[in-house]
């Protein structure tokens, strides 16, 4: 009963409650009347957009390269098998969670704001973010990572770092791969919008024409976008069938 | 003896030697250069040839000053910000509500297995690719466009980015079951959809499930950010309070985001256990 009420409680919060017939019957037209304004998609600015997509694309690998560089270390202290003390378990656990759950939007406002406009903004972002979900996911690889050969090191008195090294980093050495280009993908595709708040990329040619209902040109820059994020999803998965097969 | 090599057939009791370091062929180290070139023109790209000394300087400072600001967190307008963030929480429950069935219907069409024609399986294979590759917020410019301003906007974006999301994961998870069941009931003289309904959707559930928990994270993150470009939610707010540099209130949106995301990632971890673990 209670989620009931709840769910149509939503229905009228999102405003779908009251949507009139009259609004209904416009939809199509309205969604008519922007695709007639979309087509054909023009082709003026195709230089600066070809820049833009570079622009992203360099954002995006340095970034995910840095933060993946960070992770690892991260990933080491916030792995409960691994880490030196209780403290510093919490402690990264607490840092990558906080860089993962805030939005990749506010981050980038947060850094304009810190260095200023630009792709600089852009890539730091894209390094808390892939902190974020790296740091989480090769903590978790390196709890995951079979614990005899573990063992067997301390036994013969390895170091904390030496079977680090040697036993967990090549035991999750696939798993942290596959993250780190899961990690160069999402990164690619949230670069994409940071334009919007001035972190450089692609983004800001896409508010420019929007705001002047420049639609044709918005159209291009969509088409770009998605031939970028699907070329660099099919690169992804040929690198990782490449790398663990 | 694995390996042929001279040196080695002296020490036949031994168990096979570690691999060799051997030589790679030209292109690979050809291929490293290009990379490092590539990375070296990316960080020009990416701004950090332009930082100079004074600028890391200031930078730590520059961050200390906004947090500065932002502590203590003010509890001024609390009401108006809880209420946009029951709005944004609503927006992510009746997109996946929305989204989920039309990511049924999806996913039964473009599932290698199940399609009813190849043609089909593609079309929709293109249609679901575009719809999860675009980023949810230029959905979001769109559809204000569209549908206007307000929530409706976003809950459409959300309807949106749930079915590139699940039509995938439910169609790969609907093509890894096993096809016995399901070739027994068709053979038996069960039509198509009872088929799938009877022997592929129960198989698959537990894939769903978490498919769809996984979604609800992911939407209810993206429903917090939507506000930016004006489709409803505690995103507007969020903007203008650091537009107005009114910092300690954007402080207290941000720990109420964190809170809100931090809770539905715990609640659907707990659900996942809980029904994952019984099925």
């Amino acid at each position: 009963m209670g989620l009931l009420g709840l769910l149509i409680h939503a229905f009228y919060g999102t405003e779908f409650a009251h949507l009139t017939l009259a609004e209904i019957k416009a939809m199509p037209l309205n969604v008519l009347g922007l695709l007639r304004d979309m087509f054909p998609p023009s082709h003026q600015s195709l230089f600066k957009i070809g820049v833009a997509v570079v622009e992203t694309f360099q954002m995006s690998l340095v970034g995910t390269l840095f933060g993946v560089l960070i992770s690892l270390p991260l990933g080491f202290l916030a792995a409960r098998s691994m880490t030196p003390h209780c403290f510093w378990y919490v402690l990264t656990r607490l840092v990558v969670s906080l860089c993962r759950t805030v939005p990749d939007m506010v981050w980038a406002i947060f850094f304009v704001i810190v260095v200023g406009l630009g792709p600089l903004a852009g890539m730091l972002t894209l390094l808390v973010d892939t902190v974020g979900f790296a740091g989480r996911f090769f903590a978790e690889a390196f709890e995951e990572a079979d614990c005899r050969p573990q063992e067997a090191l301390q036994a013969i008195g390895a170091t904390r770092g030496g079977t680090f090294f040697s036993v967990i980093l090549p035991a999750a050495f696939p798993s942290c791969i596959n993250t780190a280009m899961y990690s160069m993908e999402r990164a690619v595709q949230s670069s994409v919008v940071l334009g919007l708040v001035g972190a450089g990329g692609i983004g800001m040619l896409l508010q420019e024409p929007m705001t002047w209902h420049n639609y044709s040109e918005a159209t291009t820059v969509v088409l770009a976008i998605f031939v970028m994020l699907v070329g660099v999803e099919q690169l992804s998965v040929n690198i990782r069938r490449h790398i663990i097969a | 003896m694995m390996m042929g090599n001279a040196n080695y057939t002296f020490h036949t009791a031994a168990p096979s030697p570690p691999a060799r370091f051997s030589h790679r062929p030209a292109w690979q180290y050809i291929l490293w250069l290009c990379f490092g070139a590539l990375l070296i023109s990316a960080m020009k790209g990416a701004g950090l040839s332009d930082l100079t000394l004074q600028d890391l300087v200031n930078i730590p400072s520059h961050i200390g000053y906004v947090l500065t600001r932002m502590c203590p967190p003010s509890l001024e307008r609390l009401d108006m910000v809880s209420r946009a963030m029951l709005q944004t929480l609503e927006m992510a429950l009746v997109g996946n509500i929305l989204g989920i069935p039309l990511s049924f219907g999806l996913a039964v069409l473009c599932a290698r297995n199940l399609t009813p024609h190849p043609i089909i399986y593609y079309a929709v294979r293109f249609l679901v690719t575009f719809l999860r590759t675009t980023p949810s917020l230029v959905w979001a410019i769109f559809l204000i466009v569209a549908v206007g301003l307000g929530p409706r906007s976003g809950t459409l974006t959300l309807v949106i980015a749930t079915m590139g999301f699940c039509g995938r994961f439910f169609a790969e998870s609907m093509e890894e079951v096993d096809p016995g069941p399901r070739e027994a009931l068709t053979a038996i003289g069960a039509g198509c959809v009872d088929a799938v309904v009877c022997a592929v959707m129960p198989m698959a559930m537990p894939a769903f499930i978490n498919t769809v928990l996984f979604n609800l994270e992911h939407t209810t993150r993206s429903s917090a950010v939507l506000g930016l470009v004006g489709a409803g939610g505690i995103g507007i707010e969020l903007l203008v309070s650091i537009q107005t540099f009114h910092y300690d209130e954007a402080a207290t949106i941000l720990i109420y985001v964190f809170v809100m995301v931090l809770g539905v990632e715990q609640l659907c971890a707990w659900i996942r256990r809980k029904v994952l673990s019984v099925s």
